[in-house]
């Protein structure tokens, strides 16, 4: 029943937005424009404007329609730019670390701030950067006991929790997992499981996928 | 760095004086040559040369195109967290060519960005379009990883996806797509994607759902609508969720999360004059205990008081789970004569993290930058920046640039 509801939910939107003609108009000839240009005309033809003050969180979802007008005014490489540190003609409004340059999200002091920010949604940091390598990098320059949180590897009652929270986080000091698995193996140690509460459920998927990662806690082959 | 090499040798053979001359109009080269300097954030100076290229060959009346991006640079610093080493990346080099009216094909190094998942893949996409009412986009090769340095590419790191949308449908954007990764040959990702928007008088509902499959879940999901009361007023109500979601050959991929739920709820208007107002609010949550969610507020100004100068200016505050921020900045640029631009903007911060007992930090970043139209080709840039908080008392960055077109 519940899958039979994830299927409705996932193909509502077929069901609900049938309809009727559509065509795009080429943007191409406006390219040289200025947005306040691109807004008024948006205006005076009824037509809702788009690069709103929110257009870098908002632009996904436009990026994603096949085709659409974004090649019309940025080469591939504006998007390169801003996803992967390039600056080819970078905004003047842009700071930079090293050779790359940094969007105007990453704001005032980052290497500070960037720990608060990785609340607002973690899944925001790995649209850019790769969770496995970009993070450790990083952190791996810094005296580690200089990141460790209070409390961190003394009073463990709070792992659990911040764990679930943002695991992404965990992996940024410790990308192969090591120290989790003195508990969490059951090869030895305590033996806790970290398992989600569905897991008899999906557990076959993943052996499926790759039983390396199912053999580094378990010795004998999974059911 | 292989295929920056490949890219290098491509672009220099083109501009050998022995080539066969390109027209001027199927030949279109970029190069941007920087200097950037300034301590990193462990205060070790860096020093760093940087030339980019970018080029496009788009024959007249041919089929085909050739489309390259890549840079190449050197810190002549002493850096601590960067390599100092030369390094190169090559962020696109690929071949289009048109097969007929309604398909085509794109071979080479690409960034590919689907519903489902995206990748930098050195591999071939096509595109068939007409296909009724909709059109097909397939996509497969080597899965290519940025490191903070370098690049990294395995033969046995590998992604295929497709992607099924509308075309040609008023007033109607609807895509489903499929994408899956293999990690040293072992399947890693798997999932199923959905985009859809639509315009209906002054309602544009719009959803992305990602639907991970060895986890079974909705990992990410965003239904919002649009409501455009006037063509000045736009208000947006919106609700997010995600998961962390690991590739299955990660340990990670085993252990419990908890979703994360955001509900927002924004307005922009745009006033006569021009300025533009927007206020935005955002109630997070994490499943689990009580006090797991926090607010985050933003309330901005955009204005061009007069033809040439457009200023605008945002405060944010953000309080709970994570951490507290509340800040401001200001932003001003002014174009003088068409062909000078300058530049300026202040941010300030304060901030607690509850990871650190400590009273709250400040960080403070004020800059001025000014760009120059020499030619009608060539431009010049010059950017500085002062940096003053918790870690450093003066932490000034520059950069210069020198672009031009062929």
């Amino acid at each position: 029943m519940i899958k039979k509801c994830k299927l409705l939910i996932l193909f509502l939107p077929l069901a609900v937005f049938a309809a009727a003609a559509w065509g795009i108009t080429p943007h191409a000839e406006y390219a040289g424009m200025g947005i306040k240009d691109c807004n008024a005309c948006h205006e005076t033809n009824k037509v809702p404007q788009n690069h709103v003050y929110m257009w870098a969180e908002d632009h996904r979802l436009y990026a994603e329609k096949r085709p659409n007008n974004c090649k019309d005014c940025h080469e591939l490489s504006f998007c390169m730019d801003c996803h992967f540190g390039g600056g080819l003609d970078p905004d003047l409004h842009a700071s930079h670390t090293g050779p790359d340059y940094m969007p105007r999200s990453h704001r005032s002091d980052w290497r500070e701030l960037h720990a608060i920010k990785a609340f607002d949604d973690p899944r925001s940091c790995t649209r850019c950067h790769d969770q496995t390598r970009f993070c450790n990098a990083c952190h791996r320059k810094f005296n580690m006991r200089a990141l460790v949180p209070p409390g961190h590897g003394t009073d463990m009652s709070a792992h659990p929790g911040e764990a679930r929270r943002n695991l992404l986080s965990c992996q940024a000091c410790h990308p192969s997992g090591d120290v989790c698995l003195p508990c969490h193996s059951s090869k030895a140690g305590a033996g806790v499981n970290p398992h989600p509460k569905d897991w008899g459920k999906v557990k076959g998927n993943f052996k499926d996928a790759s039983d390396k990662t199912c053999r580094v806690c378990h010795s004998e082959p999974l059911p | 760095m292989k295929a920056f090499l490949i890219f290098l040798l491509l672009a220099v053979t083109l501009l050998l004086p022995g080539h066969q001359p390109l027209h001027a109009e199927t030949l279109k080269l970029d190069s941007s040559t920087q200097f950037l300097w300034g301590d990193d954030i462990l205060g070790e100076d860096q020093a760093v040369l940087a030339q980019y290229v970018r080029f496009s060959i788009t024959p007249e009346d041919a089929k085909y195109s050739i489309t390259g991006y890549g840079r190449i640079w050197d810190d002549l610093g002493s850096p601590a967290i960067r390599d100092d080493d030369f390094s190169a990346r090559l962020y696109y080099l690929f071949l289009d060519y048109r097969l007929s009216k309604s398909a085509d094909f794109r071979l080479g190094r690409q960034y590919v960005n689907f519903t489902a998942g995206s990748s930098i893949m050195d591999g071939l996409s096509v595109n068939v379009r007409d296909l009724g009412p909709v059109g097909l986009t397939l996509a497969g090769g080597l899965d290519v990883r940025y490191t903070l340095d370098s690049e990294d590419e395995r033969s046995d790191n590998a992604v295929f996806a497709a992607d099924v949308h509308l075309e040609k449908v008023k007033p109607l954007q609807l895509g489903l797509s499929y994408f899956r990764r293999h990690d040293e040959g072992d399947l890693a990702r798997e999932g199923v994607g959905i985009n859809a928007r639509g315009f209906f008088n002054i309602l544009s509902p719009y959803t992305e759902l990602r639907y991970d499959i060895f986890s079974e879940t909705i990992d990410e999901a965003t239904v919002g609508l649009n409501i455009y009361p006037s063509m000045d007023l736009l208000i947006r109500l919106e609700y997010y969720h995600s998961y962390p979601t690991f590739d299955a050959t990660s340990i990670f991929s085993v252990f419990a999360v908890d979703r994360y739920q955001e509900y927002l709820a924004l307005a922009e208007y745009n006033l006569k004059a021009p300025v533009t107002l927007f206020a935005s609010y955002a109630r997070q949550t994490y499943d689990g205990a009580d006090d797991d969610d926090a607010d985050r507020f933003e309330v901005g100004a955009r204005a061009t008081p007069v033809e040439n100068l457009a200023v605008s200016g945002s405060l944010i505050y953000r309080n709970g789970t994570g951490g507290d921020i509340l800040g401001f900045e200001l932003l001003g640029d002014y174009k003088l004569k068409k062909k000078y631009t300058l530049s300026a903007g202040v941010q300030y911060d304060t901030y607690e993290r509850p990871d650190f007992d400590e009273d709250d930090d400040y960080a403070t970043r004020l800059w001025l930058g000014g760009e120059w139209l020499v030619s009608e080709n060539v431009t010049l840039q010059a950017r500085i920046e002062e940096n003053i908080n918790e870690n450093f008392d003066s932490r000034p960055m520059g950069r210069v640039l020198l672009n031009w077109t062929l």
